[in-house]
């Protein structure tokens, strides 16, 4: 009978699908556990780091490049994505925030400021990192001024050093106002939540935000943090504080390109495996015609056999 | 006998966590030695080794590269570092190994300004400092 065919062959290229999207989804599990385990690694030194970071800033000249808040007219934006496709709606949902962002400038602007300040005059650029964030960026009809896909592959603090350079002169000649970053921050395997943090200039309340939430982890790990901490800076504070500053900065790009990365990879994870569970039922339902239309074909058979015996008696 | 609450943190983990009686690290201006009831100090490490003597006359040594010694309060002292070594985990073949490689990169990266020569010599630094610190251990 006609259909048959067609119907078997579809059941094994769906099945073979099926295999394909379970294999992915497992490797996809393996790699978000370790994603993971290396995102939680980095927070008590991140931790601490900003602790070390508040604790000093205080002491130090206003007039350091890296801390003065200049008024906001050209910012820079570090979006992370990934290099890959296949992970359910990660990059769509960055998509939407960076949307949201460009049609309205003042949420960088009055970043960690409280009130709304006219945005209008603002000019965003963009550094990507993966490859997706920059495909991102052309179908919204924006520049980025460098691409990092690299940086999305391997992540360590020697990768990313070339980007933290050049954010750093870039602030320094006065290029750029403020520079932030748009990653995804991993909640749990099913919830993750896009963000924008303050890079630069280096912001009390940014860090302080990510302190609070970063406190129940501290408190696991015993970490004991000097609140207020009245310090001895030797040899100096501008010693301390350009050394500081930098590994602040790193930590927080790390910070972001391990949850981003965990994320990631528990959305491919939870997208093969609907995509595995569809290709499960499509083949259910499949195989329910097939043996209907099989079933049919044998009833109609033994009817006509039993009507040509039928006819001859 | 008062002691230190002492942890190493990298970020990749927390390297060591210990309660000794005096730990000695290498800052710009020399070595330096804390003991308990240290005033709260922000010192940036050299690479190179730190030494931690425990309650029973031990000492343990550990290679770190790019750092803050933090002293706190009540005498705790955290190290935040790039990256910190056991000694007991250093394969000093594979240090000489990456120290030559190191240095002939070096040689060829001309250009001082240049991000490469940035990270190779910081590269160098760093498996000179875990050279060092087997060195000293075997003496």
């Amino acid at each position: 009978m006609a259909g048959t065919l067609d119907i078997k062959r579809r059941i094994n290229s769906i099945s073979n699908t099926k295999k394909v999207t379970k294999a992915m989804e497992v490797v996809s599990a393996a790699k978000m556990k370790k994603a993971v385990d290396r995102a939680l690694s980095l927070r008590p030194y991140a931790k601490a780091m900003y602790e070390l970071f508040a604790n000093v800033a205080p002491h130090a000249h206003k007039e350091h490049p890296l801390l003065t808040v200049r008024d906001t007219e050209n910012v820079l934006v570090i979006l992370i994505a990934s290099n890959k496709g296949l992970c359910g709606s990660y990059n769509a949902s960055l998509t939407r925030t960076v949307r949201s962002m460009l049609e309205k400038p003042e949420i960088l602007v009055s970043l960690n400021k409280g009130e709304m300040m006219d945005a209008s005059h603002v000019t965003i650029d963009f550094i990507t990192i993966g490859k997706r964030a920059a495909h991102m960026i052309k179908i919204l009809g924006k520049d980025s001024i460098a691409t990092f896909p690299e940086i999305a592959k391997q992540k360590n603090s020697d990768s990313i050093s070339p980007l933290v350079k050049m954010i750093f002169e870039m602030y320094k000649e006065e290029k750029y106002d403020k520079v932030v970053i748009i990653y995804t921050d991993f909640v749990n395997a099913l919830k993750q939540n896009q963000k924008i943090r303050q890079l630069l200039p280096v912001s009390k309340e940014d860090l302080a935000e990510q302190l609070t939430e970063m406190d129940n982890i501290a408190k696991k790990n015993n970490i004991k943090l000097g609140e207020n901490v009245k310090y001895l800076i030797e040899p100096s504070n501008e010693i301390v504080l350009k050394a500081l500053i930098p590994k602040v900065i790193e930590s927080q790009i790390l910070h972001a390109l391990y949850e981003s990365a965990a994320s990631e990879e528990s959305s491919r994870m939870l997208a093969m495996k609907s995509a595995t569970d569809a290709a499960g039922e499509i083949v259910d339902d499949l195989k329910l015609t097939y043996n209907k239309i099989r079933q049919s074909k044998i009833t109609q058979e033994i009817s006509e056999i039993s009507a040509g015996r039928a006819a001859l008696e | 006998m008062k002691r230190i609450d002492f942890i190493i943190i990298t970020p990749t983990g927390i390297v060591h966590e210990s309660k000794p009686v005096s730990i000695t690290v290498d800052t710009a201006d020399g070595q330096l030695t804390i003991l308990p009831e240290h005033t709260p100090i922000v010192v940036p490490l050299n690479a190179g080794e730190i030494v931690i003597r425990t309650e029973n006359n031990e000492e343990i040594f550990l290679a770190v590269y790019g750092g803050f010694l933090e002293v706190l309060k009540n005498s705790s002292v955290n190290i935040l570092a790039d990256g910190a070594l056991h000694v007991e985990e250093i394969d000093e073949d594979k240090v000489k190994e990456a120290i030559e490689r190191a240095e002939k990169l070096k040689e060829q990266e001309l250009d001082k300004s240049s991000i490469e020569y940035a990270k190779v010599s910081a590269r160098l630094e760093r498996e000179l400092a875990k050279l060092r610190v087997t060195r000293k251990r075997r003496r």
